[in-house]
């Protein structure tokens, strides 16, 4: 929508391309997580984009292309919060930053989140594939990180996997859930207090539960 | 099947109005339940649109005249379905006595929420995807008991960390973190195992997912001099 438009005035190609796919895959994103990818048209994607449907398959041949782009953009902004892993030398620190950060992206691309929770929920039938090599080479260089640091004694011994699974559970359903948690906070959507307070208790949990802060 | 529906359309006018007889009740619950089953599995594949009230009928094993009379209306089958689900997760929520050691308490309503994520994978899957597309009707039953009961052990958990026997956490989050954590074995349970390759159905990996995860949030919670 504003993307396209600006891109419109900027007027270079490149720019238009780009504008022209942001636009698409923002709106692509909303569509699929509230209609899933069975009740996604591409039309109801251009609409929602400001595009002509024609533009859009320009862009995108299939819906199935649209829909693969999707996940692998939430899938790639997941990967990178996890950077901490490396770039930190204290573990608690890394894992404090790698929790505030997913919470944020739950805060920030909800949309992207539900898409993938859809998918999974619905048993993967599109990204099974990439479940099955991407994200599991992907767990396993986090989990040999955390288990350097047990080895060297810079954490208490805890199954990094359940870690990991713990760290997506909690973060995530604070987007994919986000209506059930609206409809308890009195219909309304987290305040950026009330956000603040679930990030901080979702990292103190799972720190103290780890034993990494008394 | 065609029995039942003989026997309810020969009912005489005095049987008619609420049961009083526990037979009859045992058999209107029984063939409830085996409707809400039916109901789950179909709308689980086809969702609330694609499902029709002849799929679930069939897959029951009963007349759809028979399912009519027990559920109106497709929709009626959603809520329910949606509505059992909700119903057997806040039990265990209910059972939390202020009075009890809160570890225990906690631990048991932990345990008791995953060993739903291993018997009622499908209800859970149902029921995220509906909060997910934000579904309309989700939020009559949300408004439900829910709300109340969530606020009532929020004030028992803020009670126990007054009283300084957990941590000073916050409960309503707390209580989000464990339906996030039990309820994600159920719902990314294709993702669980594609990476690990295991499942809450294999007795051993179930054993060490409740121990794990037992471990983690209880120490999260517990006051230090506790551990």
């Amino acid at each position: 929508m504003v993307w396209a438009r600006q891109a419109r005035r900027n007027g270079s190609k490149a720019a238009i391309r780009e504008g022209n796919e942001k636009a698409i895959l923002a709106a692509a994103e909303e569509v699929f997580a509230d209609y899933g990818f069975a009740g996604a048209t591409t039309s109801k994607i251009a609409e929602v984009a400001g595009i002509p449907k024609a533009n859009l398959h320009y862009y995108f041949p299939t819906k199935e292309a649209l829909y693969r782009q999707v996940i692998e953009n939430i899938f790639n902004i997941w990967l990178a919060a996890a950077a901490s892993f490396d770039d930190c030398d204290d573990p608690i620190e890394a894992l404090t930053q790698y929790i505030h950060i997913k919470m944020d992206i739950s805060r920030t691309h909800p949309k992207g989140s539900k898409v993938w929770a859809n998918e999974i929920i619905q048993r993967a039938p599109m990204i099974q594939d990439y479940l099955e090599t991407t994200l599991r080479e992907w767990t396993a260089s986090r989990v040999a990180v955390i288990e350097k640091w047990i080895a060297e004694g810079r954490l208490a011994p805890i199954e990094p996997r359940y870690l990991m699974y713990m760290i997506w559970a909690t973060t995530q359903h604070y987007a994919d859930f986000g209506h059930q948690i609206s409809t308890l906070n009195n219909d309304r959507d987290l305040s950026e207090a009330q956000f603040a307070k679930a990030k901080d208790t979702v990292t103190q949990i799972i720190l103290r539960g780890i034993g990494a802060i008394k | 099947m065609t029995a039942a529906v003989k026997t309810k359309r020969r009912r005489p006018k005095s049987e008619l109005g609420p049961p009083t007889n526990g037979n009859r009740t045992r058999i209107r619950a029984r063939n409830e339940d085996k409707i809400l089953d039916a109901a789950l599995e179909v709308f689980a594949d086809y969702g609330f649109k694609g499902a029709t009230i002849d799929q679930i009928a069939a897959r029951a094993g009963m007349s759809k005249p028979n399912l009519l009379y027990y559920f109106r209306r497709k929709r009626d089958l959603y809520v329910a379905v949606l509505e059992r689900t909700l119903d057997m997760w806040l039990e265990p929520l209910s059972a939390i006595r202020a009075d009890g050691d809160p570890a225990e308490e906690i631990r048991a309503y932990i345990n008791r929420k995953l060993e739903f994520s291993k018997v009622r994978p499908t209800a859970s899957r149902m029921f995220a995807n509906e909060i997910i597309q934000g579904a309309p009707l989700l939020k009559t039953i949300l408004h439900g008991g829910l709300r109340n009961i969530v606020d009532e052990k929020a004030a028992v958990i803020r009670g126990w960390a007054k009283a300084g026997k957990i941590a000073d956490i916050d409960p309503y989050h707390l209580i989000f973190v464990i339906w996030a954590v039990t309820q994600h074995y159920a719902d990314f349970a294709s993702q669980v195992e594609a990476v690990v390759g295991g499942r809450l159905s294999d007795r051993k990996f179930f054993r060490e997912t409740e121990s794990a995860i037992d471990h983690i949030l209880l120490r999260g919670i517990l006051p230090t001099k506790r551990m």
